[in-house]
């Protein structure tokens, strides 16, 4: 994840997902010294830091000590563009044209049947960045599915142009790629269809069939 | 000309101080009431376990644009009809409020679905005596379906499709902060969250304090001000506890897990763990003091730790 950050990235580093906030860390620690991090409602370089604990709660306000300035939550949605360049966007189920579901899992008869956290910031927060990226910390067929059963990012919806059609791409054209423990995918087909570019090393085929990886995501090229 | 119904006394200005159970009596039934803070710091606690012990019904809650389990205690207790949020949670302790999840999954509460930037939206609109404000992020998502309050109108001048976010207004939003004086200045040590956005939508404010100051102390540093004129002021020590207050205390992690354990039980079918929680918490104490001796002293003198740790 820290190869997607830029130096001078403005990076919001949200709540409860610790793999980006690690990758934003180490990749403000050796190639983006620059970088301006929002963490815990405050903004920060942290390149001369003397300690780097990570805080248990977004809410705690330890984290003042590094502050240059104090956000304002409801700041943050007067120009979204100046919170975050990238945004990392979570999802219970994600689908092949890269939408995503942090809203809930339907039953067989189409009723809600477990409810997720919700869309937080990330409907707004993924229309606003220039590039978004959807982190997956499972790669699983629960996680990949043909469709999602509610959509609380918009990625390609149905595929093709179905995001410019809607006006969606003012400031990014959809999710760069999604980041799983196994590999990287991206939506650069004609279609928008995710398909697999990067498999981690020590990640195996048969261990990709297995979760479902080909069936889902395509061949590997 | 002087006022001929004036007495002889010299102008004084009028304070605001109230208490609790006063600011309790002005809630109905079917209200909307809005409560500050945001996820796991700064929510008027206070307020909320009275609400659950006054037994209101009803009510359409406007948490902050990323409620707590405050809200979780009030559905879970049934006083709620409708909540307005983007999520229910206590981060590492509960993804999602067990309450929350519960009463959504068996269609027993509303949610007004929305994220934090429709959430602010409506907020905005409020603030502005608008009927909507506009907002695009949502545009081909679940969102708009869930939410039929959400409509979706042709922009006059781009022709580009929008989302018209109708204006939410609280009949009375309740904030914590940590300084405030008796006039209606409040002070949040740290940003605030999303409660200045709170106060500009609400009918009325009404603050808990952790500290009364005198004013002097509010002018020491008035671009601290954070809430100008709030209509009633509470002081309420330890008022966000089981949540932070910035530079005051932290999380109180261990009692969370106990609530978040006594809800899940709760949400599977015995109910006992979660009645004798709210008698000891919420019916039984008869005044913050008495909350407060029952949370117990060793537990909060470890929690006013909110120095750094050692490097």
């Amino acid at each position: 994840m820290a190869r997607v950050l830029e130096d001078g990235d403005r990076l919001f580093v949200g709540a409860n997902l610790h793999v980006p906030r690690a990758g934003a860390l180490y990749a403000h620690m050796t190639h983006a010294p620059n970088m301006k991090l929002s963490v815990g409602m405050v903004t920060t370089n942290l390149l001369n830091a003397d300690l780097l604990e990570p805080t248990k709660f977004s809410t705690d306000y330890r984290v003042s000590r590094w502050a240059e300035s104090i956000v304002i939550h409801n700041d943050i949605f007067e120009r979204p563009q100046h919170c975050s360049d990238v945004f990392f966007v979570g999802g219970m189920q994600i689908d092949r044209f890269g939408n995503t579901n942090l809203i809930g899992i339907r039953d067989a008869t189409g009723t809600l049947a477990v409810r997720g956290p919700g869309s937080l910031g990330t409907t707004t927060m993924a229309h606003y960045a220039k590039r978004y990226y959807i982190y997956a910390p499972t790669h699983s067929r629960s996680v990949f599915v043909e469709r999602c059963d509610y959509i609380s990012t918009f990625g390609h919806g149905e595929g093709g142009d179905h995001r410019a059609r809607l006006r969606l791409n003012q400031f990014n054209e959809g999710p760069r790629q999604v980041i799983t423990p196994l590999g990287v995918l991206d939506f650069e087909t004609p279609d928008h269809r995710m398909r697999l570019t990067h498999v981690h090393p020590g990640v195996g085929r048969r261990g990709d069939r297995q979760h479902g990886l080909r069936t889902r995501a395509g061949r590997l090229d | 000309m002087p006022n001929p119904t004036a007495s002889d006394a010299p102008p004084s200005r009028r304070p605001v101080l109230s208490t609790v159970e006063r600011e309790l009596d002005t809630l109905k039934d079917g209200m909307t009431v809005a409560l500050g803070g945001f996820n796991t710091a700064s929510h008027p606690m206070a307020v909320v376990r009275g609400i659950v012990r006054r037994g209101l019904r009803n009510l359409r809650v406007v948490g902050s644009a990323i409620a707590g389990l405050d809200l979780d205690l009030l559905i879970g207790a049934g006083a709620v009809r409708e909540v307005v949020t983007s999520s229910v949670t206590a981060e590492v302790l509960a993804a999602t409020g067990p309450f929350f999840r519960h009463a959504l999954e068996r269609q027993q509460i509303n949610l007004w679905e929305c994220d934090e930037g429709i959430f602010y939206a409506a907020l905005r609109a409020a603030g502005q005596g608008l009927p909507f404000a506009p907002w695009k992020a949502g545009i081909g998502t679940s969102i708009l379906q869930l939410n039929p309050d959400l409509k979706i109108f042709p922009c006059p001048i781009t022709g580009q499709d929008l989302i018209a976010v109708p204006a939410i207004v609280p009949d009375v939003f309740f904030a914590h902060v940590e300084r405030a004086d008796r006039y209606g200045l409040g002070q949040h040590t740290g940003s605030g969250y999303g409660d200045r956005a709170l106060h500009r939508a609400s009918r009325r404010t009404v603050l808990t304090t952790e500290a009364l100051v005198s004013n002097e102390e509010i002018r020491r540093n008035p671009m601290m001000t954070s809430i100008a004129y709030a209509d009633a002021v509470i002081r309420v020590p330890w008022g966000a506890h089981p949540f932070a207050s910035p530079g005051c205390y932290r999380v109180d992690e261990a009692f969370i897990r106990q609530y978040v354990d006594v809800a899940n039980r709760a949400r599977k079918g015995d109910r006992s763990a979660f009645d004798a929680w709210l008698q000891r918490y919420v019916h039984g104490p008869k005044s913050q003091a008495d909350y407060l001796g029952t949370v117990g002293f060793d537990a909060r003198h470890d929690l006013q730790d909110v120095t750094e740790k050692e490097s």
